[in-house]
């Protein structure tokens, strides 16, 4: 009895822990962006020239217009910056950028004249340090000149807040290096349901992978109804010390855009921010590094 | 008595344990001049045919072992990067070194000089000065006296600039576009080891 109970009481941690979503099969769905590219361009050709900013007066007008531009044309080739935590907000990003470039654009010029502006269900009214912050930040390659992506990804920082979060909670310099920018799982999860009209079937937690057989059938199935994100051991995914790690924890978003096998190695090809990356693996390092996986289903309005 | 020699000898300890941690910090200023100086040429050589080589076909090596027998390759092309990981005696190596149209002997006589220097990472960095594109060769050396049984994994990490870069009194490299500030790269401070190429002790190695 005694050995029953605590057998239902771990499987009931293991159900609470993995954070695990039943749903049922979604039938093959193709979303229709709800603006284009041109669009977006259009709208900011139309705006000619925007005034300086009260709110971002660090931010120069003409820069953070031509970064709105390149967002439109090329947005695969938007960056989170070096040696930031800015990945889970350059992942969700991909939303914004493929679905609703107008949309997306409309909600930046308001962020930067008003200081102030609303996406989805969520208001944004950015404090002031982070305000002042904006166009400032440095040594973190193509993000140095993009204060359009700087404005985006510190007001998405100071906006939501998660567990990680709760010894920082207020920006100081630097702090897109720490634990200010971090984003747990639930929280990432949370922004993209705030932030987009979207079905979101989450799989995975901060410290236990999700229990599936089969994660390459998983996600290959998971990619024909929406956009997958992985939440990823990024130690194990770009090795910066020779070090085996035996506990490994997630802290790298990517987009999942393609996966498929050759030769009995899995190749996956994800958007790690400023270009696609194809990786070749083996089916069991995929199962080892991954963490989380996020499907996102948008809604036709 | 007996307190005042228990003091002692936690001061002793701490002395022992300082000085110890100090000198492991020279050492590795001192390994890392010796190493340059000895091999200045081969280092200068293999940071300039990468660059050469990078302009034509972007790439990045990594020696993923210490016995440098696998290396992954990063393919960079206008839309993909594509990462690779191969045995040396690997053939897919080579099938895929001329896949991606590659000069064969060319890569092969770079990963052997990589061996010779312990390279264990050779990267091209992109950065910024007054808005204006800037590029570095960003190289980074394994070599076990860098390793001691507290420290481990300590790397020798090299940035060759393109052109000679400002300073401080104290060797710190400087931002070229305010001299006040000192310019990290991936997080680190680099320390001068010529007029255009500084390096740090870290402890990553990317």
């Amino acid at each position: 009895m005694k050995m029953k109970r605590k057998f239902l009481s771990a499987l009931l941690l293991v159900f609470l822990i993995t954070n695990i979503h039943v749903k049922a099969n979604n039938p093959p769905q193709h979303i229709r962006p709800k603006s284009t590219p041109q669009q977006a361009i259009a709208y900011l050709d139309s705006l000619h020239h925007l005034a300086i900013s009260r709110h971002w007066p660090n931010v120069n007008p003409d820069i953070f217009l031509s970064n709105l531009r390149a967002f439109a044309i090329s947005p695969l080739r938007f960056y989170e910056g070096k040696s930031t935590n800015f990945c889970a907000y350059s992942a969700l990003t991909y939303i914004p950028l493929h679905y609703d470039p107008l949309g997306f654009s409309q909600f930046m010029v308001t962020l930067y004249s008003k200081g102030e502006a609303k996406m989805g269900k969520v208001k944004f009214t950015p404090g002031k340090k982070v305000k002042l912050e904006a166009g400032l930040l440095k040594y973190k390659g193509p993000l140095d000149i993009n204060a359009a992506a700087q404005m985006w990804f510190l007001s998405l920082a100071d906006q939501f807040k998660g567990y990680l979060n709760i010894f920082n909670q207020d920006f100081d310099k630097g702090d897109e290096n720490t634990l200010w920018a971090a984003t747990n799982f639930s929280k990432f999860n949370r922004m993209l349901k705030r932030l987009f009209p979207a079905e979101i079937n989450a799989r995975g937690s901060d410290l236990v992978r999700p229990w599936l057989k089969d994660m390459y059938t998983f996600l290959q199935e998971k990619l024909k109804t929406g956009v997958v994100f992985l939440y990823l051991n990024n130690r194990r995914l770009y090795r910066k010390k020779h070090v085996r790690v035996r506990f490994g924890i997630p802290t790298h978003y990517v987009v999942l855009l393609d996966i498929y096998k050759v030769d009995g190695k899995v190749n996956i090809v994800y958007w790690d921010y400023g270009v696609k990356t194809l990786q070749q693996v083996s089916p069991r390092f995929l199962k080892t590094i991954t963490f989380g996986v996020t499907q996102c289903i948008l809604k036709e309005k | 008595m007996h307190i005042e020699g228990k003091m002692k000898k936690q001061l002793v300890y701490i002395i022992a344990i300082t000085a110890f941690i100090s000198g492991s910090c020279s050492y590795s200023k001192k390994f890392s001049r010796e190493f340059f100086r000895e091999n200045e040429t081969m280092l200068n050589s293999l940071q300039h045919r990468y660059r050469e080589h990078y302009k034509e076909r972007p790439f990045s090596i990594e020696i993923k072992d210490r016995d440098f027998q696998q290396v992954s390759l990063e393919i960079l092309t206008d839309t993909v990067r594509y990462i690779y990981s191969f045995y040396l005696d690997d053939p897919a190596l080579v099938d895929t070194l001329r896949k991606y149209r590659f000069n064969i002997s060319f890569m092969e006589k770079l990963i052997e000089d990589m061996r010779t220097t312990h390279c264990t990472w050779l990267t091209h960095l992109e950065y910024y000065e007054n808005l204006k594109k800037q590029q570095l060769v960003f190289l980074s050396i394994r070599h076990r006296r860098l390793e001691s049984f507290l420290k481990k994994d300590k790397y020798f990490t090299l940035a060759f600039f393109q052109y000679n870069q400002p300073f401080d009194e104290r060797g710190r490299l400087l931002d070229r576009a305010n001299k006040k500030v000192l310019r990290k790269i991936n997080g680190a401070v680099f320390f001068k080891m010529t007029d255009s190429v500084a390096y740090a002790i870290s402890s990553d190695f990317r």
